[in-house]
């Protein structure tokens, strides 16, 4: 297992060396000269200039890909062009706070996808289980934003149960104030996501339900329970894990719309405000972030498949 | 034949699936009864409804529904009992040995904790570490190698044979009074066949146990069983004792699944195929079934229109043919040409 997780560490290098090329690159795409954009739109030709020796973009193209990546791997990633703060100062603000909300709305995510999705899998026919799919349908279908507006009226402005701008609150200084802060948001992207996993618990649950083993152990005289539990879930839990991964990686990297209607202070809040301000080092450090963050939770969830799933060799 | 109870009696059982095409009745008036170690050998080609009948006495079919007859094991009817009451028989009195090993077991679960499994269930009680204790001597009972290795092992890490093993242990755990064994032979090696059925003959010996053996292999009826009843197109279409079967059928079908056996002491030029394919169960004839294949109906209006009963054809056996005094002499007559022209 330590052996497995090293090499795959290795194996990340190159993937990481792609796409430092192509975040590099992103600043030549920039129209004009990319001293402009780093320096940003007010400098002074005299400025600007400076940026160019500075940054070294009086050079030829390959050796400037080379010192950029080896203040890359020295943590800098420049300045933001915007308040000329370092990026990676910025950066390690705004990473605890999306993983803080990551991880609340997975919690809320994984609480309602789970019976929703057990249930509408052992009573297929059930009203209930139309009621779940119903479910399951407007969770996929009404943007977080709307959802986040309609929770920011009723449980913000209406009843003054949470804020209506939610701070980031470490849960560790503060659970009751991060709770507070963070359920809003959270509750918008969980049910968003409790839509998908319960299909795939639904889905993968029936299949497995149906094999050999189940009824196996229904001769054993296993009772139901122990049936689903002990056999059946934990062979659906294989293709869920997948679909949780993918969907944690994505909220790492910052979920945009959901930062900007709670106003946030996540990862996807600062993509957003860097975006529309042609903050470009800030952009590049946050697509190298999100490349690293969806590797590392590949990884995680190759190790836990191979915990869960025997015939799994990490090799 | 001396009257004991039968330990599982299945009379009169009818079972329908609903399909988009229509109902299919895959188990027809099925009636047949097994005593206490005794071997009843159910055979059949697929699909003629002879694990159907199984599963559905046993409440472990998924979809179909049982639309009429009857289940007794121990007397205790089986069909009407509350679930609960029939979980408490199944996997302790009650045993099943499944066709395909390697899909019959949790993949995601250790072997040996699959066996603990069934000790525990019937007996909440027994700690961990003596069902762990118990189920070691299962696996070594069963033949599996290694006991105390391979109880940590999954099914994954076991050929099809060791599976079956596995399952056999399972099976035989609680001291069953009855093992139902549905092709535990066909999924795997022929080589290690004959293992498995020398591993099932001991352990009813040891338990006492009645088997159901399942089967479409005739060299496995002749191995293990006392007496065979033998299933066309959801019905059973005869019974007799294992001896008779094999001697002299009294039912078409059954002289023509012989005459598919290879021998050792004739020739493989002799093997006579049975013409045609079994019925479509949505559309079955009014008539008997097997009419449209068998050589010996010539279409009397008999076979055409009347649905043969099962009827005793001698004192040991009950065969469901019109004719079936004519079998004999046909069948000797069939043997004969075939072998004239080899």
């Amino acid at each position: 297992m330590g052996s497995y997780v090293i090499r795959r560490l290795l194996q990340f290098v190159p993937v990481i060396l792609l796409a430092s090329v192509a975040v590099w690159a992103l600043i030549y795409a920039v129209p004009g000269n990319p001293a402009d954009a780093l320096v940003g739109p007010d400098a002074t030709p005299q400025a600007v200039a400076a940026a160019k020796v500075r940054l070294g973009l009086d050079r030829p193209v390959v050796e400037q890909y080379f010192i950029w990546l080896g203040h890359a791997l020295h943590l800098d990633l420049g300045h933001s062009a915007i308040s000329g703060q370092p990026v990676t100062e910025l950066m390690a603000s705004r990473i605890p706070a999306s993983i803080q909300l990551a991880v609340f709305s997975m919690v809320i995510g994984l609480v309602l996808a789970f019976p929703l999705g057990i249930a509408s899998a052992l009573k297929p026919r059930s009203v209930l289980t139309k009621a779940i799919n119903l479910y399951q349908a407007v969770a996929l279908a009404v943007p977080t934003f709307w959802v986040g507006i309609l929770l920011i009226i009723g449980l913000a402005i209406r009843v003054h149960l949470f804020p209506s701008i939610s701070n980031y609150v470490p849960f560790w200084a503060d659970p009751v104030g991060a709770f507070k802060n963070t359920f809003m948001p959270a509750l918008c992207l969980g049910t968003f996501i409790s839509g998908i996993i319960a299909r795939f618990v639904t889905a993968s649950l029936r299949q497995s339900m149906s094999q050999d083993y189940i009824r196996t152990a229904r001769a054993k005289g296993v009772p139901e329970y122990g049936v689903i539990s002990r056999h059946a879930l934990r062979n659906a839990l294989l293709p869920t894990v997948t679909i949780v991964g993918l969907q944690v990686g994505s909220f790492l990297g910052g979920t945009v719309v959901t930062e900007v209607v709670f106003s946030y202070p996540g990862l996807g809040r600062m993509i957003y405000s860097a975006v529309t301000s042609r903050d470009y080092p800030v952009i590049q450090g946050a697509v190298l972030f999100i490349v690293v963050a969806f590797l590392a939770i590949n990884l995680v969830v190759d190790v836990l498949y191979a915990y869960l799933d025997p015939r799994v060799q990490l090799r | 034949m001396v009257a004991v109870a039968p330990v599982l009696d299945i009379s009169d059982l009818t079972v329908e699936f609903d399909t988009p095409e229509g109902t299919v009745r895959a188990v027809d008036h099925v009636s047949y009864s097994v005593d206490a170690g005794e071997t009843l050998a159910v055979v059949g080609e697929t699909g003629c409804g002879k694990s159907v009948t199984v599963l559905a006495a046993l409440g472990l079919l998924g979809a179909g529904r049982i639309v009429s007859g009857a289940v007794t094991f121990g007397g205790a009817d089986l069909l009407d009992m509350p679930a609960k009451k029939r979980r408490r028989l199944l996997g302790h009195d009650l045993t099943m040995v499944f066709q395909n090993p390697m899909t019959a077991l949790n993949p995601v679960m250790t072997v040996g904790r699959q066996v603990a499994e069934t000790l525990l269930v019937h007996e909440p009680k027994m700690s961990r570490g003596t069902a762990r204790d118990r189920a070691i001597e299962l696996l070594a009972m069963v033949g599996v190698p290694q006991p105390d290795v391979r109880y940590n092992q999954y099914p994954h890490e076991f050929s099809g044979g060791m599976c079956q093993r596995v399952v056999i242990a399972m099976a035989i755990a609680n001291k069953p009074r009855l093992i139902v064994a549905d092709e535990p032979t066909t999924a795997v090696d022929v080589t290690i066949q004959a293992q498995l059925l020398d591993l099932l003959r001991v352990a009813r010996e040891e338990t006492g146990a009645a088997v159901v053996m399942i089967t479409h292999d005739l060299g496995v009826v002749a191995e293990v069983a006392e007496r065979v009843a033998v299933m066309y197109a959801g019905r059973v279409v005869e019974m007799a004792p294992v001896e008779q079967i094999f001697r002299s059928p009294r039912h078409p079908y059954t002289v023509g699944l012989l005459s598919c056996l290879p021998r050792l002491d004739r020739d493989v030029s002799e093997l006579i195929p049975i013409p045609g394919a079994p019925p479509d169960l949505r559309d079955v004839a009014r008539g008997c079934p097997f009419e449209p294949r068998c050589e010996m109906s010539a279409a009397r209006s008999a076979c055409q229109n009347t649905r043969p009963p099962l009827m005793p054809a001698d004192p040991n056996s009950v065969s469901a043919c019109h004719f079936v005094d004519e079998v004999e002499s046909w069948a000797r007559a069939r043997r004969g040409n075939v072998e004239e022209a080899a």
